[in-house]
């Protein structure tokens, strides 16, 4: 191994390591934008590793290609809309085109004789290379066709329903048949260049096919489980391509890629009450139905060590005591919450409706019993305009009392009632044991708004261990 | 002596398994900006469209490594951009 070689492969590590610190960073409040950071410098140093290790590269053509990619990047980037989340699924397919014209590429050079001597010898299907590097060629472009399809599938679905595909059953299967039959074959058997180019070709129509299957029946509400999917299959090609390219890069950043991903759209479906199977197969979670959620298609429910992760970054809470509260008696364990988080900086104020619980003046009674200062106390009229500059707001078992439809839906049976306009708040963490509708019996559509939360469970408890996890947590960081 | 495809799958195989682990905790506002980061990871792809460039050598068909090299580089990009846009942070700052 050449002192290049053992360079070249050194910046490929640390690389990855920023890699993996960025994605870990990019999963925590305070450390995000840093992991942003880390990412693109960690692309950086990859790329210019590879370019200065690739000697014989045309350098004006490469970089302009670079440069018109990076161009149309930025405008896509910083002009789409992030309400859709239409841009991250084209970054994906982008992502996964590229993955796909590279193998082209690769096969293509191969298939026409191009540099015999670099490529026959990886290419061969007689070498040592040989029976890996041709399977993993076709790898990468089933692959990369699944990331293109999941991607822009998943940029163009916007708010519709999953599609129903009656023969997703026995589709499947065949799918994943065809695709280890041409992988097969082609180390086997493919030796003439224009089967080779046809089947190249098939591979990633088979992957663009499969995508279709995998993506169209997931509704327009679950668009990041696809994105995340999208992103599996890049990581897939990535690796897939460092089999061919024997580049180590692509295969460590494609392995983190591929495995990371799964774990995250694994994240989100559970998040939306489903497991990742149920998703695909368009099944209605069970764990909505057990809760009373008929009524509610879009909630997303989270856990104590998430909310508690979202609280530790908070500097204006507004804890919202509902009728959940005072069934519980949680008054104690939300004045203990409300401690912590004023001891690590937070402003917290609690907001009481007058209609809250079971009899006027119900929660003042419990406010005061647990000994909660006056001045944290705000009336509906006073907090109102507050929401707007809260970064997170816990509705305890409340429901009419916070539904935004008094104050915009004609039809909803609390239709000019004044409300608590917590969804005005960065984030809603609702916790209710159930979901099912409250006094009035109105719809809440607060529950399925894209910045809220559930924590499912009895306030009391949910919010003792909220404060568990808090402590925990800060003791972690050593303060 | 081990093959370079042998180490190639260590390699990978490991790499898994440091994908698995380093998803961990999410905090649920971070989930979007999280995505359009690893969307851009994808484009990644850009070192095989650089390999490429160079095994296609004068040939012809070296335009599919060129829209390989913009559409891995333009996914970068717009992949980070889109995560620092989708963080609590930013977002705020957008909308005041």
């Amino acid at each position: 191994m050449s002192t290049l070689d053992l360079l070249v492969d050194g910046a490929y590590l640390v690389s990855a390591l920023l890699f993996v610190a960025g994605i870990k960073k990019l999963g925590k409040l305070r450390d995000a934008p840093r992991g942003n950071r880390f990412l693109s410098a960690a692309m950086l140093l990859a790329v210019v590793t590879t370019i200065l290790d690739l000697s014989d590269l045309n350098l004006a053509l490469v970089l302009g290609a670079v440069a018109a990619g990076c161009v149309l990047g930025a405008a896509v980037g910083f002009g789409v809309k992030l309400k859709t989340g239409a841009g991250v699924g084209l970054v994906t397919a982008c992502a996964g085109a590229a993955s796909v014209l590279v193998a082209l590429s690769l096969g293509w050079s191969r298939a026409s004789g191009a540099e015999p001597a670099s490529l026959a010898e990886l290419l061969t299907t007689d070498g040592t290379n040989g029976n890996v590097a041709a399977p993993a060629l076709i790898a990468a472009l089933i692959a990369g066709g699944l990331a293109v399809g999941s991607g822009l599938l998943a940029a163009l679905k916007g708010s519709s329903k999953g599609a129903e595909l009656p023969a997703r059953g026995a589709l499947w299967p065949l799918g994943l048949l065809a695709a280890i039959a041409l992988a097969v074959f082609i180390s086997y058997s493919a030796h003439d260049d224009s089967t080779l180019r046809l089947l190249m070709l098939v591979a990633a129509g088979l992957g663009l096919g499969l995508s279709a299957l995998l993506v169209l029946p997931v509704s327009g509400r679950d668009v990041n489980v696809a994105v995340a999917l999208g992103n599996v299959f890049a990581g897939l090609a990535a690796g897939a391509l460092g089999y061919v390219l024997l580049n180590n890069a692509l295969l460590m950043v494609g392995g983190i890629l591929f495995a990371g991903s799964l774990t995250l759209a694994t994240l989100f479906a559970e998040g939306a009450g489903r497991s990742l199977s149920q998703l695909f197969v368009g099944g209605s979670s069970q764990a909505a139905m057990d809760t009373g959620g008929a009524q509610y298609a879009n909630v997303r429910s989270c856990g104590v060590q998430e909310a508690a992760m979202v609280l530790e970054d908070a500097h204006s809470v507004v804890i919202v005591p509902g009728f959940g509260y005072a069934v519980a008696q949680a008054q104690h364990a939300a004045r203990e919450l409300a401690q912590l988080l004023e001891k690590r900086g937070a402003n917290v104020r609690y907001a009481v409706h007058p209609m809250a619980g079971r009899m006027p003046g119900h929660m003042n009674l419990l406010l005061s019993e647990a000994d909660v200062p006056y001045s944290k106390l705000y009336e509906l009229e006073q907090i109102n305009g507050d929401f707007k500059g809260t970064d997170v707001a816990i509705v305890l078992g409340g429901n009419d009392i916070v539904n935004p439809d008094a104050e915009t839906s004609r039809e909803s049976a609390v239709y000019g009632m004044p409300v608590l306009k917590v969804n005005e708040a960065r984030t809603v963490f609702v916790v209710k044991r159930s979901l099912r509708p409250g006094h009035s019996g109105a719809r809440n559509p607060l529950f399925e708004s894209e910045n809220t939360m559930l924590l499912f469970g009895d306030a009391k408890k949910v919010l003792q261990s909220v404060t568990t996890e808090l402590k925990g947590s800060s003791m972690g960081h050593g303060h | 002596m081990l093959g370079p495809l042998l180490i190639g799958t260590y390699i990978f195989v490991l790499s898994m398994f440091v994908g698995f682990e380093v998803i961990g905790k999410v905090a649920p506002t971070l989930h979007n900006a999280l995505t359009a980061g690893m969307s851009a990871v994808g484009g990644i792809a850009l070192l095989g469209a650089l390999y490429a460039v160079q095994r296609a050598g004068d040939g012809s068909l070296d335009w599919l490594s060129l829209l390989a090299i913009a559409l891995a580089a333009g996914s970068v990009v717009a992949g980070f951009v889109l995560a620092s846009r989708l963080l609590p942070a930013g977002k705020k700052r957008e909308q005041t």
